[in-house]
């Protein structure tokens, strides 16, 4: 049997031997994330509150050894590896629902509750959180916090970022502090609006105080199938052009209709071309008026079919092509590499044609499944890791697709984060000068190189090279529970 | 660059003081020479659009130089089909909602203020209106930015798209940062279709307790209205009102809901007796117009919404005089005092930090109180004003803890 290495030690010391995994068969799950590169930590440790934080933090700084934290590990661009080993700080067993106000629209969470617990605790008071990453039943509110995480349902309602008010937060140096507060009157800078999205490099949170939604009183949902793409993304533009802002307006392509179709049995034709998904939610009368107009436009660019829904079950089955997608993916190949890039919502059909040519070119299956009413693609190479070279070549492809998106006036990521994936992409879209201001406000938390090292900044001691280094294995197998 | 040494400095007054100079830049790289020479010369800098909200804040440390952004005024970039619009931050905020509306769009923000408020104004100071609970602050609707830090350097953050998580949000950090950290240069927003009817319900009220605890209910029953908002008789007048005291009520969407919504809305205060729908937006601008009465002040509280009731009396305890409006699905509440004394106002704040709140005044002396209140996070604050700003050139101890 192994002894605990000298940082566990401490660890066990300050939270209790239950608090602290260090056995090499611990740790190995938690060298991973929802993709597939790997950091060794040398131990895991689970705090129960902020004070348990604070302990982590003046025990690793005492061991030299940086911290990395964690929620579920769903994220998808490495930002939960520790990339230089050290300390992970797993925030799973702080996972209460502190309390829940419904006159105000507000509750208050650890950051280890799972997205789903909140959307249903809520949901008994006739409310709603609105975010909803795919990986709902699995991801937690502080990794949505980290990741300023999305989901089909954000196009009207936004992302975490306007849905969390305060939160209890540790910094890196180990001072307990209250950002925001219960409105957002708070005076003062938006402590609050810096922490959300900043894929937990600036600090961790401990409690946070979210705002909830009422639910809405009625949801109709339209599933329309398409001859092409360029039909489909001008139905999109032509909605949101009607002066509706839908609750959903997801797309889903050929290659995955004809994934989907053999395992889900939809009735989807494997020769349409796409297959759009839009949802409108509210008053009963608002979604009866929206409605119409929704299914007027869809009919004006000729779809081979519409077919709508209301009732939950009837929802549900409409939903099912787009939810079940990335796992059916898995029967054409062993490994995808799953991207997320951002353009203008007009941009859609050109930079959809260049994801095409570029997959052609390097001769990979390329599905897309993705949030078109926000212009938030999602283009997944497929491939088998087994080829040998192949890894270089879809992540040559990849950069060139976000390369399209940038220079579509996009951004490198709209929900899963820059992490350790994306950070060599980052110099695309900032300049030295943005990159050092974002590095300034990084100190200004007191952030040093050992806290969350080597995430969404190019560059830093013992973190690889980036891209074609550190990033060569960030694929995913499937099985992962893929959060777009 | 052109020296604009005309430019008379009594009309760029702020707390009293009074500049040594005025720079009027008219691009983003006059705005960076500008700057770095302010700073280079160890002078204090205040930037300034429309000095709407130009009164609010403590007195400046030291004020050397007026950053005039008025010139700063054009349009970049509208994408009328992508929904997203990108400005200079000197155009004034009614002449951009002018040029969306031309589109069909709009920017669903009500900033106080009046006709002079410019973007960077809207942006400086953060706050969403009286609209908030429905459409947020301007923190949502802000997607990208760039800003000229006191060294000259342009720095930028987000981007031209409405989801993004790429590097810090640096346009969260300038918005509602008062001009503190760096001069916001160029703004992107995203935008929202205008409804086809947006209509206001103004129900008589004149016991302004009563509209509160009606606008409240009202507020809990149907989430999906515009706004709910009471005004006293005080406040009505001020405002240009005819009616009086009176609860407001807004819908806005497709006609037939909005008639629907509108119509329950009747249904759900018997006692009080609803006038007709009126589609003027306009008193909605007049009632955030309002400034502080000449010597008084004006003071704005905002908190959570269920604690308005109790809030309101407090208020009423402690400033007996007061003109008040209150939003009441957003949580605001306004005070408009002929005189305030610092006691009054800090044991008005106590009250109102004691429920979740922050209470500033927002124009108007009181000697004696601080007219920001307390800052949670204060300390990170500091060093984010040390590494952005470390010569405290852009209006040094103007914002909370004196930053």
């Amino acid at each position: 049997m192994s002894t605990p290495p000298p940082v566990a030690r401490d660890l066990e010391a300050a939270l209790g031997e239950d608090a602290v995994l260090w056995a090499p068969e611990d740790l190995l799950v938690y060298e991973y994330d929802a993709t597939i590169d790997r950091g060794a930590p040398q131990a895991i440790a689970f705090p129960s509150s902020a004070g348990d934080v604070v302990a982590i933090l003046r025990v690793a700084r005492e061991h030299g050894l940086p911290v990395t934290p964690r929620g579920a590990g769903t994220g998808l661009s490495g930002g939960a590896l520790a990339v230089r080993g050290g300390v992970i700080i797993a925030m799973n067993r702080m996972r209460r629902i502190l309390s829940l106000d419904a006159e105000a629209r507000t509750a208050l969470v650890e950051p280890g509750v799972v997205n789903l617990e909140l959307g249903q605790e809520a949901a008994r008071h006739g409310l709603a959180y609105a975010p909803d990453p795919s990986s709902q039943r699995a991801c937690t509110i502080g990794g949505n916090i980290a990741e300023n995480a999305g989901g089909p349902h954000t196009l009207a309602l936004g992302t975490t970022t306007n849905h969390v008010l305060g939160v209890e937060f540790v910094d890196p140096a180990g001072a307990v502090h209250w950002l925001g507060g219960p409105t957002r009157d708070a005076p003062g800078y938006d402590l609050v609006g810096c922490v959300v999205g900043s894929e937990g490099t600036l600090g961790i949170v401990t409690k946070a105080l979210v705002r909830l939604v009422p639910a809405p009183e009625s949801v109709k949902t339209f599933l329309g199938i398409y001859d092409s793409v360029r039909q489909a993304s001008n139905a999109v533009s032509a909605i949101v052009e009607a002066g509706i802002v839908p609750a959903a307006l997801e797309m889903i392509d050929r290659v995955t209709i004809a994934a989907v179709e053999p395992v889900l049995k939809a009735g989807f034709p494997l020769d349409a071309d796409a297959i759009l998904l839009v949802e409108v939610d509210g008053p009963a009368l608002q979604v009866a008026a929206e409605g119409e107009i929704v299914e007027d436009v869809l009919r004006q660019y000729d779809p081979r079919e519409i077919r709508t829904a209301t009732d939950p079950r009837d929802r549900e089955l409409l939903w099912a092509g787009r939810k079940g997608a990335i796992s059916a993916l898995g029967h054409i190949k062993p490994n995808y590499y799953l991207l997320d890039g951002v353009v203008p919502r007009t941009q859609l059909p050109d930079v959809l044609a260049t994801v095409y040519r570029v997959a052609a070119e390097y001769d990979f299956p390329v599905a897309n499944v993705f949030h078109a009413g926000d212009g938030n693609l999602h283009p997944c190479l497929l491939f088998d890791e087994r080829e040998p070279g192949i890894t270089d070549r879809v992540l040559e492809a990849g950069g060139e697709i976000m390369r399209a998106c940038v220079d579509a006036g996009g951004a490198i990521s709209g929900e899963h984060g820059i992490g350790l994936e994306k950070r060599s992409y980052l110099p695309w879209i900032f300049s030295d000068d943005d990159m050092g201001a974002m590095r300034q406000l990084r100190s200004a938390f007191g952030a040093g190189d050992d806290f969350n090292p080597c995430k969404i900044f190019p560059g830093g001691h013992g973190c690889g090279e980036g891209h074609g280094g550190q990033q060569q294995k960030q694929i995913a197998k499937f099985g992962a529970d893929a959060a777009i | 660059m052109p020296e604009p040494a005309a430019v008379a400095t009594q009309s760029y007054r702020v707390r009293g003081r009074e500049p040594d100079r005025v720079v009027r830049p008219g691009s983003v790289a006059e705005t960076q020479e500008a700057l770095r020479a302010a700073s280079a010369a160890g002078e204090a800098v205040i930037v300034q659009g429309g000095r709407s909200a130009i009164a609010t804040g403590r007195p400046p440390e030291r004020y050397d130089v007026a950053l005039d952004t008025t010139a700063l005024d054009a349009v970049l970039a509208h994408e009328p089909q992508d929904f997203t619009a990108t400005v200079q931050v000197g155009m004034r905020f009614a002449d951009l909602q002018a040029a969306l509306a031309g589109h069909g769009q709009t920017l669903p923000l009500d900033p106080p203020g009046g006709a002079a408020t410019t973007v960077g104004g809207v942006i400086a100071r953060g706050r969403g209106g009286l609209r908030r609970a429905a459409f947020g602050e301007v923190r949502d609707w802000l997607i990208g930015c760039t800003a000229v830090l006191s060294d000259g350097r342009a720095v930028h953050g987000g981007g031209r798209v409405v989801k993004n998580v790429s590097g810090y949000d640096l346009p969260k950090l300038f918005a509602g940062s008062w001009g503190t950290l760096g001069c916001i240069v160029e703004a992107s927003f995203k935008l929202r279709p205008l409804p086809a009817r947006d209509a206001t319900l103004r129900i008589p009220a004149g016991d302004f307790a009563g509209a509160v605890g009606a606008g409240r209910e009202l507020a809990q029953r149907l989430p999906g209205l515009y706004a709910v908002t009471a005004v006293d008789a005080a406040w009505a007048t001020a405002a240009g009102l005819e009616a009086g005291g009176c609860l407001l009520v807004r819908a806005g969407g497709i006609p037939a809901m909005v008639e629907e919504l509108l119509a329950m809305v009747r249904g759900a205060v018997p006692p009080m007796t609803a006038g007709a729908a009126d589609a003027d937006t306009d008193l909605w601008r007049r009632l955030t117009e309002t400034t502080a009465p000449a010597g008084g002040v004006l003071l704005r509280i905002g908190c959570p919404p269920p604690e308005l009731d109790a809030l309101a009396a407090a208020a009423r305890e402690g400033l007996p005089d007061a003109a008040r409006l209150a939003s009441l699905d957003g949580g605001l509440l306004w005070l408009r005092a002929p005189q305030a004394d610092a006691e009054a106002v800090t044991s008005l704040r106590a009250a109102v930090e004691a429920r979740g709140g922050a209470l500033s005044i927002e124009s108007g002396d009181v000697a004696g109180a601080d007219p920001w209140g307390a800052a949670p996070g204060l300390p990170i604050m500091r060093r984010i004003k040390a590494e952005f700003d470390p010569t405290r050139t852009l209006s040094p101890g103007r914002f909370v803890g004196g930053l």
